[in-house]
């Protein structure tokens, strides 16, 4: 079989494919930057050779936490610019 | 030349970027006021469930901190009224 040229749709959802690959990996990553700070300034508080069973449960549970909190901020965060949009609009009409 | 799109399809994959820009914009907002309000409202060890006091003071830590956005807009805003008024 010979490999035809992409055709243009093709080449849109490749594009596509690729941004939205990019953005959910810098989502990612500013999720363990901030994560990662933030649970080795609780949970290591005297850095060893290898990590203690107790510093992995701390990193553990404090990953949880973190990712727990993520969520009820962005669920904050979102419901607050609603309702600021929605008295945006009240004023208008 | 068989490189360039369509207007049809750059018009589409305009407003695609344009909306992947807000929801990257609207990401990145999140996870700053995560970093800023779990450092003002986790104080303890984690353990394997927010008190309720982490959980609320999470919550109300974001429209604090918009309101705070808010307040110090409008203190320019006034300060900003006062110095033309003094010029005049």
């Amino acid at each position: 079989m010979i490999m035809s040229e992409p055709t243009t749709k093709e080449r849109k959802e490749a594009i596509m494919s690729s941004v939205r690959q990019e953005l959910a990996l810098s989502n990612v990553q500013q999720l363990i930057n901030g994560a990662n700070e933030r649970c080795f300034k609780t949970c290591i508080t005297k850095p060893a050779i290898s990590l203690s069973s107790a510093d992995q449960t701390c990193l553990s549970q404090c990953f949880d936490r973190y990712l727990e909190a993520f969520t009820i901020v962005r669920h904050a965060y979102l419901a607050r610019i609603a309702q600021e949009r929605q008295d945006a609009q009240a004023r208008v009409f | 030349m068989s490189h360039q799109f369509d207007e049809e399809t750059k018009k589409e994959l305009a407003k695609f970027l344009e909306g992947q820009q807000a929801e990257a914009q609207v990401y990145s907002t999140v996870h700053n006021l995560t970093q800023l309000c779990w450092d003002k409202c986790i104080t303890g060890a984690p353990s394997s469930r927010f008190s309720r006091y982490e959980e609320s003071c999470l919550a109300n830590c974001v429209g604090a901190f918009l309101d705070t956005t808010k307040h110090i807009v409008n203190r320019i805003e006034e300060q900003r009224k006062n110095n033309n008024n003094e010029s005049l």
